[in-house]
């Protein structure tokens, strides 16, 4: 099986990786925290109106509740999510401010479920190994 | 700054992303031909920024006049990450806890 090697940024006690989303209009990459303790993977407004999304294209209404207020959002499926090695086409994220001025959002579960992966957090890298999802 | 001005698309020279820092210190940044050092990481080489601000939209606006141009562009902010992200939490009728369901 093949194992991915991917470091990761020394920024404090959060680990920000970088994540590559295409979507209608072309892809971009932008800097996501990988938050394990995240059931949906998030998207920031700003990176999904950069590939072509719009509220217009998600399949579901929604509203989160942050520390600093209440927001309405949009559960969306991406063309392709591609994150530490790992291409996961049409994956389900979710679209909202986060409220938070400096990030593209998070790598959440419903990603990292598909993947054995190995946090090393003194030597900053994350080790992966892809499971291809069952079939029949 | 005129509605103009804004709009008029403009492109760096290709920078580092130190240089990139030093110009556009605490800024939202839009970048294209990114010379990757690692498929997988945030490095690289050079790049040509094609939108800046200080918040995460304004430079979406001015790169979207590059869209058509380039299938690749990053978004990312100059300044450290520090701060934790708002845990969210998401407010589940049963419509969206079955959209959620049936993608797993």
């Amino acid at each position: 099986m093949k194992r991915l090697e991917t470091q990761f940024e020394p920024d404090d006690d959060i680990i920000v990786i970088t994540a590559r989303v295409l979507g209608p209009r072309g892809s971009a990459f932008g800097r996501l925290v990988l938050d394990t303790g995240a059931a949906m993977t998030t998207l920031t407004p700003e990176l999904a109106v950069t590939i072509g999304y719009t509220a217009r294209d998600g399949i579901r209404r929604t509203r989160v509740h942050t520390a600093v207020g209440s927001e309405d959002g949009f559960l969306l499926s991406v063309g392709e999510l591609t994150a530490l090695g790992v291409v996961a086409p049409n994956l389900l994220v979710h679209v909202f401010d986060l409220g938070h001025d400096n990030i593209d959002g998070l790598v959440g579960l419903n990603f990292l479920n598909q993947l054995n992966y190995e946090i090393r957090s003194v030597e900053r890298r994350i080790l992966v190994e892809h499971v291809a999802p069952a079939t029949g | 700054m005129s509605a103009a001005a804004v709009l008029a698309p403009e492109i760096s020279r290709p920078l580092t992303w130190a240089e990139i820092c030093a110009r556009y210190p605490d800024e939202w940044v839009c970048i294209v031909e990114m010379d990757q050092l690692h498929p997988n990481g945030f490095g690289f080489r050079t790049a040509r920024v094609v939108g800046h601000g200080k918040t995460r939209r304004a430079p979406v606006d001015q790169a979207m006049a590059w869209r058509d141009s380039y299938e690749l562009i990053g978004h990312f902010y100059t300044g450290r990450i520090t701060a934790r992200p708002p845990r969210p939490s998401l407010v589940l009728d049963e419509e969206t806890r079955d959209a959620i369901r049936t993608r797993r």
